[in-house]
């Protein structure tokens, strides 16, 4: 019995070294958290510049925004580290020589991909985001027209980390305005460079040191290709299936000088494509319902007659309509640019003619056409008559 | 002969039977492991946008066959596969089958230990060698099987529902971000041939069905044995078809074929704004208990295979054993090559080595009974 005793107790504390910790054993505070990611074109012999915005836990913990210089109310809240390589890798080991603490990708919010390096081709610098087990699958990406690196000196007044900003207004914000696109996140992004589709992005413009989001960046084969317009965005939503809120700027039917507002609450929308030999046309239903939001013509009483309504539920309808076959026009048939993801459709609905027609299936969009059907429901008007 | 541990059978608790609901989750825990994170690839890989249909009819398929193995079980339900096989082919031949059986189990176990080990390392203990990771994995399995299949299926009714809820759960939070049109993709497109062909392909995520021909001695009720073998295939049938629809139609086709592992990429995808961000670290913990309870089933038919050819009272010697040659053998698997390899040897033994013995056995077992009434023992 004593045997065992010692035998139990040997083995007890052999165990505490076993049970103390193990290899992957990074303390929290011992951590470096990645916000965000910039990639800009680089200078040869390394092509690629990749800053990384580390979080600082203890300053990012206060309530508020960044200062004009760039700190918070604590000092800096986020710390950006450059480091210029060919590739994605050898950046974040490199950046070991710069911190004292291990690199940790599991919470970066958000992808920058600056101009040039846009113009480049992205499609050799994302591999590395999706090889990473560590990496999040909704991490969000968007396009800065200038350098991206410049995206992470912005001051905004709510966050301390730009990245967080940015991503936090793509998270949320796009329920409640038509301007933000759908954001690309990197799991889309895999999804579209597999599939061979073309796709949109998130643009954000710097104006006095503040992002604003403006409309979005069409890449087409991994490359930027054109810019879309924040009042195009609302097309891209209605033709998703999924349409949340936007707004409709129409002449007055009783004063057509004058301008009215609807504003679309909510809304489903179907996009079908019809073959007919090597020809492909699409069909389009589009249901919205919404309020009249605001009418320039403010002493008016006739909001609610019913041939007012309809006549102004017309006017929305023809609206909708010249705009989706502006965007239709202007991407799909002019500029080739599948931003509504066209090729998608064709493929899920007839994979045969997409894999036979794959290698020219750009010329057969450009000549289809779309046949747009739309009801426009005014629901209310406000508070006021 | 008791198949549970016999020293243990002495304590009062050992002696007692597998219920029901136990048999249920044993036979699924048995097959719900490593396989199902690379399921929809290999699914995409082999059958394009058929591979729905391709792993469905895989689990009919398993579904007939487990319907044999559980009408043999049901048939000697006093009796293991080695004991009844005795009184069908005889001492020598059974030995034989035995040995089959055995190089079938290592291959399946070392595969299964080394997929685990590495998923592990590269989802979770990045820098821990692997060699630790497998000999844990390995130690903790073997104290599992020392107890016995009674234990072992404890553990399986305990833990295994924790499992299967966690995954239902997530392919319930996938359908945010689920393509209903990938719905319209035709998936018959590659011809009925080539799926069923793809389907055998799968069959191997099936494996682990072998348990029913151990387990028939230690049942409670085992009348209900073909009823409960079936309602398991067609669960695990269920979980596997709904894990690659999701899968699919959140990654679409062919991306599918570039992502390792997608039903855990499937988990790292979601995101409940403001919510959590982070949902995979959870669905990981109870994965790495279904791969654990799994390894523990197969080493356990392993080891008592094992004790047939060589007879000895106390399988748990050669689970002892045997672990050494499992350890080794998996760390002299190289890399993901290697892996699947080994997982084409593993379609070869299962489908021409494995399954016609039992159908060989199930045939006989007609014939002896028209010339031998009573089973020869």
């Amino acid at each position: 019995m004593k045997k065992y005793k010692i035998v139990a107790i040997l083995l007890a504390i052999t165990m505490t070294f076993f049970l103390s910790g193990c290899w992957d054993n990074i303390e929290i505070n011992n951590r470096a958290f990645v916000l965000g990611i910039a990639l800009d074109k680089g200078e040869p012999p390394s092509d690629l510049n990749v800053t990384y915005e580390i979080a600082l836990p203890s300053k990012i913990a206060s309530i508020g925004g960044r200062s004009d210089s760039g700190g918070s109310s604590g000092g800096e809240a986020t710390w950006d580290i450059t480091k210029a390589s060919s590739r994605v890798l050898p950046t974040s080991l490199d950046i070991q020589e710069n911190i004292d603490k291990i690199l940790d990708l599991e919470h970066m919010q958000l992808l920058i991909i600056g101009g040039e390096e846009a113009r480049k081709g992205i499609l050799n610098d994302v591999d590395f985001f999706f090889r990473r087990p560590q990496m999040r699958r909704r991490t969000n990406i968007v396009y800065v027209d200038g350098k991206a690196t410049d995206l992470l000196n912005i001051t905004p007044k709510t966050t301390k980390s730009p990245s967080m900003f940015i991503a936090n207004i793509l998270n949320s914000n796009i329920y409640y305005t038509d301007t933000i696109s759908k954001p690309v996140d990197l799991g889309e992004l895999v999804q579209n460079i597999r599939d061979g589709f073309d796709f949109p992005i998130v643009r954000v413009s710097i104006i006095d040191k503040q992002a604003v989001i403006d409309g979005a960046a069409a890449f087409k084969e991994g490359k930027f290709v054109s810019n879309i317009d924040e009042g195009e965005i609302k097309v891209l939503d209605w033709l998703s299936g999924n349409i949340n809120r936007g707004k409709v700027e129409v002449a007055d039917p009783e004063s057509p000088t004058q301008k009215l507002v609807y504003e679309v609450h909510d809304g489903t929308s179907k996009l079908k494509p019809e073959f007919t030999g090597n020809k492909v046309n699409f069909k389009l239903d589009i249901n919205v319902e919404g309020d009249i939001g605001e009418i320039e013509n403010t002493n008016f009483m006739g909001t609610l007659e019913l041939p007012y309504i309809e006549a102004t539920e017309k006017a929305i309808r023809e609206k909708i309509k010249a705009e989706i076959e502006a965007v239709y026009n202007k991407y799909e048939k002019e500029k080739k640019v599948d931003i509504l993801q066209l090729k998608r459709k064709i493929r899920n609905y007839n994979t045969k003619f997409y894999d036979k027609n794959k290698d020219h299936i750009d010329d057969i969009l450009a000549e289809s056409n779309i046949d747009i059907s739309v009801t426009a429901k005014i629901r209310r008007v406000g508070l006021t008559k | 002969m008791s198949i549970d541990n016999p020293e243990k059978v002495e304590n009062s608790s050992m002696t007692e039977k597998i219920g029901n609901f136990e048999l249920l989750l044993l036979n699924i825990s048995a097959v719900l492991g490593v396989g199902i994170l690379s399921l929809p690839r290999k699914a995409s890989e082999n059958a394009g946008a058929s591979g729905v249909i391709a792993i469905a009819i895989a689990g009919l398929i398993v579904t007939a066959v487990t319907y044999v193995y559980a009408k043999l079980a049901l048939k000697y339900e006093k009796q293991t596969i080695f004991e009844f096989s005795e009184s069908l082919v005889g001492k020598y031949l059974t030995r034989i089958v035995a040995l089959i059986f055995s190089i079938h189990f290592t291959i399946a176990m070392v595969l299964e230990v080394r997929i685990t080990s590495s998923s592990i390392k590269l989802f979770l203990l990045y820098n821990t060698p692997i060699e630790i990771i497998m000999i844990t994995l390995l130690l903790i399995s073997a104290i599992a099987v020392n107890y016995g299949l009674v234990i072992i299926a404890r553990l399986c009714a305990n833990y295994s529902v924790i499992t299967i809820l966690s995954l239902l759960i997530i392919l319930a939070l996938s359908l945010k971000y689920f393509d209903f049109e990938v719905l319209l993709y035709r998936f018959f497109n590659i011809g009925f041939w080539q799926v069923l062909q793809a389907a055998f392909k799968l069959t191997t995520s099936y494996l682990g069905f072998a348990i029913i021909l151990f387990m028939a001695p230690l049942l409670a009720k085992p009348k209900k044995i073909v009823k409960l073998s079936i309602a398991s295939t067609l669960t695990v049938t269920l979980v596997y078809t709904l894990t690659v629809l999701m899968s699919f139609g959140e990654f679409r086709i062919i991306p599918n074929q570039y992502i390792m592992y997608p039903t855990a990429i499937l988990t790292k995808a979601i995101f409940i704004s403001g919510f959590a961000e982070r949902i995979d670290i959870l669905f990981m913990t109870f994965w790495i208990l279904a791969a654990y309870i799994s390894i523990t089933v197969r080493w356990f038919t392993l080891s008592y295979s094992l004790s047939k050819i060589i007879p000895q009272r106390n399988y748990t010697v050669f689970t002892f054993l045997s672990l050494p040659l499992i350890y080794t053998s998996s760390l002299l698997i190289q890399n993901i090559g290697d892996i699947e390899k080994i997982s084409e040897v593993l379609i070869y033994t299962s489908w021409f080595v494995f399954i016609p013995i039992v159908l060989i056995l199930f045939i006989l077992s007609f014939i002896r009974k028209k010339f031998y009434p009573y089973p020869r023992t």
